[in-house]
C-alpha cells in the first residue's frame, strides 16, 4: 500500500476515534475542530470516516445552522456544522439507555410529526393542546421546556421547531411512517 | 496532469447519480443498487490514494440513493390523504405508550466514549485529599438514625412544588448569571423542615439539568453552578 493511502487511511480513523471521544458535554464535534486535526481538507476525509463508521454499525450525521445541501454550503458554515456518530439501527431496547422517559418521547413524536404536518414549524400552544389530551396541563409544560433545553426542540416566538438534536437523533421518515401504520384506539 | 482510471470513473459516474436523480425527479427505484455494489467491490482492494476517496463517495452516494428509495416509499404513503388535520386526529387518537414506541423506533442515538482526563484524575485527586485529609480526617460514617421526627411529612402538594420551583429557579437564575452560589450559604438562612424541602428544590433542578453543584476543592464547599441541560447523577450531600 502507498504512504499516500496510507496517510489517508490514518487521518480517516483519528478523525473516527475524535469523534468518538465524548469531550463536551454534547457529543461529536464541530467542523472547525476537525479542520484543526485533520487539516483544512477535511470535508474530503469524510466519506471515508463515514465508510469506517458504517462498517461499526454507525452513521455520521452533519447538522448544520443553515437547511438544505451540505455540497452548498461555505467554509464559514461548515465549520460551525456539528458532526455526530450516531448508531445506524435504532434503540429499542430502552433498558440500554436513552434520555427520554415514555411521556417525554410521546410528546416529542407528537410535537415533531405536527411540525412536519405543518411545514417547518408549529404553534407552542397547538402543540400543548395535543399533548394536554394525554397529560395533566402542568406536566406537558415541563415535557416541552425540557426538550427545548435538550435540543430537541427549539422555540422561536411563540412557534416550535425541530431542534439540532432531533435533526440528528430521529429519523423523521421513520417517524411519520410509524405514526401513520401503528393501530390507533379507534383502529 | 494525472490521467483519471477506468476505476476512477466509474466512482465519479456514481457519485453524480444523486443528484441525477434529483435535478431529473427520477424515480429512485430505477437505480439498481444491488449491482452497483457488486461493481464497487470487485477491485476494492487494489485502489490507492485519490481511487480510495472516490470510492468513498461513491459508496456515500449509493447510502443516498437508498435514502432516496425510503424516502420516496415513505412520501407515497404521506401522499394518501395524511394532512396536517389528519395527522394531527391520528396523534390524538393514539396512547402514549405507542407514541412513545414509535419516536424510539425511529432514534438513532448518538454514540460516544467518555473518558477521564490526566486533567479531571488530578482535580479528582485533589478532591479525595481534602474530602479526608489524606488518610487522617474523619471518615464519612453511617447516616445518623433521625428516629420518627426524619420521617416527618413535609407536606408538599404539587401546587407547593411547583411554586417553590419557580421561586428558587427565579431566585438561582439570578444570582449565578453573575457567579457561582455556595451551597451551603444558599441553605442557610432556612432551618429544619423548611431547610429539607429547599435541599430537595434544588435536588429536583439538578436531576433536570437547570442547575448543578460540584465541589470546588480550592475552598472545600459545594457550590451551585448552572446546568447544561443534562441530568446531574446523584450524589450524599448532608444538609
Amino acid at each position: 500500500m502507498s504512504d499516500e493511502s496510507e496517510e489517508i487511511r490514518e487521518k480517516a480513523k483519528k478523525g473516527l476515534v475524535y469523534l468518538l471521544m465524548q469531550r463536551h458535554s454534547q457529543p461529536g464535534a464541530k467542523g472547525w475542530e476537525l479542520k484543526r486535526i485533520l487539516g483544512k481538507n477535511y470535508m474530503k476525509l469524510i466519506p471515508l470516516i463515514e465508510s469506517k463508521a458504517e462498517e461499526l454499525g454507525m452513521t455520521l450525521k452533519i447538522v448544520t445552522e443553515e437547511e438544505g445541501e451540505l455540497e452548498g454550503l461555505g467554509d464559514e458554515n461548515l465549520d460551525r456544522a456539528r458532526f455526530v456518530l450516531v448508531s445506524k439501527y435504532p434503540l429499542l431496547d430502552r433498558e440500554a439507555g436513552g434520555w427520554l422517559r415514555m411521556e417525554e418521547a410521546a410528546s416529542l413524536a407528537i410535537v415533531l410529526a405536527a411540525i412536519h404536518a405543518k411545514g417547518n414549524a408549529e404553534s407552542k400552544d397547538d402543540a400543548l393542546e395535543i399533548i394536554k389530551e394525554k397529560l395533566p396541563a402542568w406536566r406537558a409544560e415541563q415535557i416541552i421546556s425540557k426538550l427545548i433545553r435538550l435540543g430537541y426542540l427549539e422555540e422561536d416566538s411563540g412557534y416550535l421547531q425541530t431542534g439540532w438534536r432531533s435533526k440528528i437523533e430521529i429519523d423523521m421518515n421513520q417517524l411519520l411512517t410509524a405514526i401513520l401504520t401503528k393501530r390507533t384506539n379507534t383502529g | 496532469m494525472r490521467r483519471s482510471s477506468k476505476e476512477e470513473e466509474l466512482r465519479d459516474r456514481i457519485a453524480a447519480l444523486p443528484e441525477e436523480i434529483r435535478k431529473q425527479g427520477a424515480d429512485p427505484f430505477a437505480v439498481d443498487v444491488s449491482s452497483i455494489l457488486s461493481e464497487l467491490r470487485k477491485d476494492y482492494q487494489k485502489l490507492k490514494g485519490e481511487e480510495m476517496v472516490k470510492d468513498a463517495v461513491a459508496v456515500n452516494s449509493v447510502s443516498k440513493i437508498v435514502y432516496m428509495q425510503d424516502k420516496w416509499l415513505s412520501d407515497r404513503l404521506r401522499g394518501f390523504g395524511f394532512g396536517p388535520e389528519k395527522i394531527r386526529e391520528r396523534l390524538i387518537a393514539m396512547d402514549v405508550q405507542v407514541l412513545a414506541s414509535c419516536l424510539y423506533e425511529s432514534q438513532h442515538l448518538p454514540v460516544a466514549i467518555r473518558h477521564i482526563s490526566t486533567e479531571r484524575l488530578k482535580g479528582a485527586a485533589d478532591y479525595w485529599v481534602s474530602l479526608t485529609g489524606w488518610g487522617r480526617g474523619s471518615k464519612l460514617g453511617p447516616l445518623k438514625d433521625l428516629g420518627e421526627e426524619g420521617l416527618e411529612s413535609l407536606e408538599l402538594g404539587i401546587d407547593d412544588i411547583e411554586q417553590e420551583l419557580k421561586r428558587v429557579r427565579e431566585e438561582l437564575g439570578a444570582r449565578l448569571s453573575s457567579s457561582p452560589v455556595p451551597y451551603e450559604e444558599y441553605l442557610k438562612a432556612k432551618q429544619g423542615k423548611d431547610r429539607i424541602r429547599l435541599a430537595y428544590i434544588i435536588s429536583v433542578l439538578c436531576s433536570s439539568g437547570e442547575i448543578t453543584i460540584r465541589f470546588d476543592p480550592s475552598i472545600a464547599r459545594y457550590i451551585i453552578l448552572k446546568g447544561d441541560g443534562l441530568p446531574d447523577s446523584s450524589v450524599a450531600i448532608a444538609v
